[in-house]
């Protein structure tokens, strides 16, 4: 069930645009997230969360906080499998800023947080939080002649890691 | 960064001709507007039908209907209960009866916290009540941040679709207005033109003093509001400034977040043909943690501005409108004319009904005349409003109210006179037809009457006996 989840989530996250890993080991998340950098990025990372905690960012690649960063990672919650849509619940300014700003967003996702729908997820609050955001592939905009641009004012690219866990 | 030229009032170019008629002919001779709202409005249309095909559109849209519905009929109660509920959540909420007072508000609000620059998203209802006007006059530094909605503030103009504002625009038209107005070098790659838009206007996110947004939705039972955005700009108009400023309608709340599910099928299928849009941002209030005050403040501005008046009336349906713009992209006037030609906020079959409601059948009764009756908008509306139906009824109101042409009122009496009696139907109906027949093969008729179809050659009733 959960491994049916993962590659539905999977497959609706690629068809909106974002690349989706999956990996089952901190040691392989390490090394695709050093794969997916290149050498003029200026990274963020939270470091808030275990996993967060487990992927060491090259000092020299380091950004200080998220505004001058170019590619952030950090875990988020939740994802819905039936669009394959990850969501995050942080409400202060820097978690929000986080998933917008940079131009590669590089969402980590635990296998457990995935949901079918909307309304499974909607069911485990119990309260609502003050601040979700349900993000599906990258930025876009199609205001010119319908022709699809990707980035126009958050993330051109989306590469989500999935973490299968217990 | 180059400076920026303040636009000119955006109501100037649309009001270039007075009534409908002299609109849409300006319009019908505009092959390259005309090319580039077909190509966009078919574009949109394939997309919508391919992703409904993998849905129960008739059952989806019957369950948002009934949800909307109850809440049209018990708008105030709703109002209240998605007040109290925010304002528990430390929002701060202000309902206002008209645009006057909801601009005076906002105005009030701007300028209670010193803000002075500001960055707006995409909203229906500030275009109602026309809010940018309203802060550019008072001197406030706005930015549409919408990529379309920039375009059209830069040209001057009003958007000409509700989700779509610059549709009426081609790549170099847009290109050459960058060139012109921003000084930026041209080009007509919407790839790069959308680059230096981000990049002007992540400038103008990062040194906004306060954000605008509309809002998709409200949820009732949290004080939530919703946003749908495909380019990030609502998510950066909420997030960075200190300050943001929502204002919505009081028709867009729906009970809970359960109801969403059906809306998030809905709107971003009939609107774009997406499964879902980039962006869905559910903010339901600001810290009640003082640690984490520096987040910002909130304000909801719900602005009525007739909508309780309408929700008592036969026209409640169109109060369960969600925006999404498909009614526009299908209907054969809209298509042909484009948004301009409504001279109003609200266009295509939608737009006729809410425009009359709204602002008056005085001002915009002629745009009854601005549909064929075919009953397309009906079948792709997600909430199943009736508008061929309520665009009838405006019809016989703006009839009753002695809006239309002498001529056409003669003609219409002397019409209902033949059909009461089979004799002077019979004898009108003959008369009718020897006159077309002796008139049809002249070619020293005026052009009007030269374009008419050949006729039958005998009356209606004939053929019908005949074939008996």
């Amino acid at each position: 069930m959960r491994n049916e989840l993962t590659a539905l989530f999977v497959q609706n996250a690629s068809r909106s645009g974002a690349q989706c890993i999956v990996v089952d080991s901190t040691v392989q998340l390490q090394a695709e997230v050093e794969g997916l950098l290149d050498g003029q990025d200026a990274v963020f990372c939270p470091g808030h969360t275990p996993l967060e905690q487990s992927i060491v960012i090259p000092a020299s690649r380091k950004a200080a906080d998220v505004l001058s960063s170019s590619t952030t990672v950090e875990e988020v919650p939740y994802g819905v499998a039936q669009t394959g849509t990850i969501v995050c619940t942080g409400a202060t300014r820097s978690q929000l800023l986080t998933s917008l700003l940079p131009e590669h967003h590089i969402p980590l996702l635990r296998a457990s947080g995935i949901h079918e729908t909307f309304l499974d997820l909607v069911k485990t609050f119990k309260e609502l939080p003050r601040n979700i955001t349900f993000i599906t592939g990258p930025s876009r905009t199609a205001d010119i002649e319908k022709t699809l641009v990707l980035g126009m004012h958050g993330p051109r690219r989306v590469t989500i890691l999935v973490f299968l866990d217990a | 960064m180059p400076e920026q030229k303040p636009p000119s009032d955006r109501r100037t170019v649309a009001t270039r001709t007075d009534t409908f008629r002299a609109r849409a002919c300006v319009a019908l001779n505009d092959p390259v507007m005309r090319g580039a709202l077909l190509k966009a409005t078919r574009t949109a249309l394939a997309k919508r039908q391919e992703t409904l095909s993998r849905l129960d559109f008739d059952r989806l849209r019957q369950h948002a209907r009934s949800i909307r519905l109850a809440v049209v009929d018990r708008l105030s109660h709703y109002v209240r209960l998605f007040s109290s509920q925010a304002v528990s959540r430390g929002v701060h909420v202000h309902e206002c009866d008209t645009s006057e007072s909801a601009n005076r508000t906002i105005l009030q609000i701007l300028r209670g916290y010193g803000a002075a620059r500001i960055v707006k998203s995409k909203s229906m209802v500030t275009e109602e009540i026309g809010l940018y006007e309203r802060l550019r006059d008072a001197s406030f530094e706005v930015f549409e941040t919408d990529l379309g909605e920039y375009i059209v503030s830069l040209a001057g103009e009003r958007p000409s679709h509700i989700t779509a504002p610059a549709i009426h625009k081609t790549r170099s038209q847009v290109g050459r207005l960058f060139h012109d107005v921003l000084g930026a070098p041209y080009s007509d790659n919407p790839h790069e033109l959308a680059a230096m838009a981000r990049q002007l206007l992540r400038v103008a996110f990062l040194e906004a003093h306060a954000g605008i947004t509309g809002a998709n939705f409200g949820l009732a039972d949290s004080g939530g509001i919703v946003l749908f955005t495909n380019e990030g700009n609502g998510r950066m108009c909420t997030v960075l400034p200190p300050l943001h400023i929502a204002v919505m309608s009081p028709e867009k709340i729906i009970p809970s977040i359960e109801d969403l599910d059906v809306f998030m099928k809905l709107l971003p299928a009939s609107a774009t043909g997406q499964d879902l849009t980039t962006y869905l941002s559910i903010i339901a209030g600001v810290g009640r943690d003082p640690a984490a005050h520096a987040d910002g403040d909130m304000h909801i501005v719900v602005v009525d501005n007739g909508r309780s008046r309408i929700a008592h009336t036969d026209y409640r349906d169109i109060l369960t409108c969600i925006r999404c713009g498909a009614c526009m992209n299908v209907c054969p006037v809209y298509t042909s004319v484009g948004g301009h030609a409504y001279n109003s906020t609200y266009v295509g079959p939608m737009g006729i009904v809410l425009s009359i409601l709204l602002f008056g059948m005085d001002a915009h009764h002629e745009l009854t005349e601005a549909c064929t009756l075919c009953g397309a908008c009906d079948e792709v509306c997600p909430v199943a409003i009736p508008l061929s139906r309520l665009i009838g009824r405006l019809r016989s109101e703006r009839i009753n109210q002695g809006l239309i042409p002498t001529s056409e009122r003669l003609g219409m009496k002397f019409l209902g006179r033949a059909f009461q009696s089979p004799m002077a139907y019979r004898f009108s109906q003959g008369a009718t037809t020897s006159l077309l027949n002796q008139l049809a093969p002249r070619h020293s008729l005026p052009v009007i009457l030269r374009r008419l179809p050949k006729p039958l050659g005998l009356p209606l009733h004939r053929i019908f006996r005949d074939e008996k």
